[in-house]
C-alpha cells in the first residue's frame, strides 16, 4: 500500500531488537538516548536504500555503525558542555567502516544465533579454556561429541559472521 | 574409503583444545590430509574474532525488546520526513475535485500550447529529454528529463496527446507517473488529467537519480503505456 511505510516496517522487525540490545549497552542504559539513536539509524537507513542492497555490505553492520557514531557524536556534543567535562566515552576512535567495536558486537549477536550446545562447547574449549577431555566431563557427554560439536559451532559461527559481513 | 577419524577434530584443533598427545597425532595427520589441512585454514581466523568478546557477554541473558514507542515514533518521522521532502508528489485521491484542480494549478508548470495534432512532442523540455518508448498504443507521447536534486531526483515529463478532448480537462481519470527504483520497489510520482494537447510537469522525488531503473507512464486502470529504462540505453535515443 505505502511503500516507504512499509520500508520502515521492515527495516524495524529485522534490524530494531539486535540495534536496542546494542544501543542500550552503548548508553550505558540510557533508554530514553537508546530510543532516538535506533530511530535515528534506521531513518538513516531508510532514506539510503542504497544501504539495503545486501550485496555490497551487509545493513546490520551499517546500522550498528551508524549508531556507534550519532552515540559518539552525543558523548563529544555533553562533554564539551563544562557540566559534564567528567563524562568520557569509553572509545572515541571510529575507523571508516566497520570498526572494531562494531564488530566485537557482531561476533556476540553471532555467538548468540547458536545453538546452547554449541555455544556451551565454545565457552568450556575457548573462554573457560579447558580441554576436550575436561568439557566431556563437565558438560556429561563424550568426548568425541564435545569434538565434533566444537568443530560444527565453529563452522556456522563462520557462516553466520560471513553473512554479517565480519571478516577475521 | 574408511572415515577420517580426524574429520572433526579442526575445531577443537583451532581452540586449543586437543591434548597434548591428540595435538600431535592430529598434526601428523594433517601432513597427509588436505581436507582437515583446509579446514584448520577455515576456522584458524575465529579465535582472534572469539578473542574480542568477552565471556561475561557471551553468558548474558538474551537483551531485552526495544519499547513498543519505537515504532510508532519511526512512523511519524517517516511520514514527516515525507511530507517535508515532497513538494510536488501527488498521491491524493481524485475523488476530490477542488483538491485535484489544486493539485493541477501545481502540475502544469507549462500549460497545453500543442495544436492537439499528430507528431513529435514540442521540445519544451530542453536539455537532456529522452523520448519514452511506447509499450502498448495510446494516445499519448512523452519525453522525460531527469535531474539531480538536493533531496533525491526531479523529473520533468512533457506530454503530448494525439486524441485530446477539445476544450480543456477531460471527466477521464488520470494519467499517472511511476518510477521504479533499482530495488525493486515502486513510487508513484504524480497524477494528472489530461489537458488539450500537451502536459509539462515537473515532480520531486526522494529517489536519487542513480538509483532510477524505469520511468513508466500509466493509463487510468495502471496499465504501462509509455516507458524509459533509465539510465537511458544510448545516446541515440536522446530527443533534442
Amino acid at each position: 500500500m505505502d511503500d516507504e511505510v512499509e520500508l520502515m516496517r521492515a527495516l524495524h522487525d529485522e534490524h530494531a531488537h539486535a540495534l536496542w540490545a546494542y544501543v542500550v549497552r552503548l548508553t550505558g542504559g540510557d533508554h530514553q538516548l537508546a530510543e532516538e539513536v535506533v530511530q535515528e539509524s534506521l531513518l538513516r537507513a531508510w532514506r539510503n536504500p542504497r544501504v539495503l542492497d545486501q550485496s555490497v555490505r551487509p545493513a546490520r553492520a551499517w546500522l550498528f555503525t551508524v549508531a556507534r557514531r550519532i552515540v559518539i557524536d552525543h558523548w563529544r556534543a555533553r562533554s564539551s558542555r563544562p557540566e559534564s567535562v567528567s563524562a568520557e566515552p569509553p572509545e572515541i576512535a571510529v575507523a571508516d567502516g566497520t570498526d572494531e567495536a562494531v564488530q566485537s558486537w557482531l561476533v556476540i549477536e553471532a555467538l548468540r544465533k547458536l545453538s546452547l550446545e554449541h555455544r556451551a562447547v565454545l565457552v568450556e574449549c575457548y573462554y573457560l579454556g579447558n580441554s576436550v577431555a575436561e568439557a566431556a566431563r563437565r558438560l556429561q557427554v563424550p568426548e568425541g561429541t564435545v569434538k565434533s560439536r566444537t568443530h560444527y559451532a565453529l563452522r556456522s559461527l563462520r557462516l553466520i559472521l560471513e553473512e554479517m559481513g565480519v571478516s577475521e | 574409503m574408511r572415515p577420517d577419524p580426524f574429520a572433526t577434530s579442526a575445531g577443537a584443533y583451532v581452540l586449543g583444545a586437543l591434548s597434548p598427545e591428540e595435538r600431535h597425532a592430529f598434526e601428523q595427520h594433517l601432513h597427509g590430509c588436505a581436507e582437515c589441512r583446509s579446514e584448520v585454514h577455515r576456522l584458524a581466523g575465529l579465535p582472534g574474532l572469539l578473542s574480542r568478546v568477552a565471556l561475561r557477554d557471551v553468558l548474558a541473558d538474551e537483551p531485552p525488546a526495544p519499547p513498543d514507542t519505537l515504532l510508532p515514533g519511526l512512523l511519524k518521522r517517516v511520514r514527516r520526513a515525507r511530507r517535508v521532502q515532497r513538494t510536488v508528489l501527488i498521491s491524493g485521491s481524485l475523488a476530490l475535485a477542488a483538491c485535484v484542480l489544486a493539485v493541477l494549478a501545481v502540475l502544469l508548470v507549462v500549460p497545453g500550447r500543442g495544436s492537439g495534432g499528430s507528431g513529435p512532442p514540442s521540445p519544451t523540455v530542453r536539455a537532456a529529454a529522452f523520448a519514452m518508448t511506447k509499450v502498448r498504443p495510446g494516445p499519448v507521447d512523452a519525453t522525460a528529463r531527469v535531474s539531480d536534486t538536493p533531496g533525491g531526483s526531479q523529473i520533468d515529463l512533457n506530454c503530448v496527446y494525439h486524441d485530446a478532448v477539445p476544450g480543456g480537462w477531460t471527466n477521464e481519470p488520470a494519467y499517472t507517473l511511476t518510477v521504479r527504483d533499482r530495488y525493486g520497489t515502486t513510487h508513484r510520482v504524480a497524477t494528472w488529467r489530461i489537458a488539450d494537447g500537451e502536459t509539462s510537469l515537473t515532480s520531486g522525488l526522494t529517489v536519487s537519480s542513480d538509483d532510477i531503473s524505469m520511468i513508466q507512464l500509466r493509463d487510468a486502470h495502471g496499465t504501462v503505456l509509455l516507458r524509459l529504462r533509465w539510465p537511458p540505453p544510448s545516446p541515440s535515443a536522446r530527443h533534442s
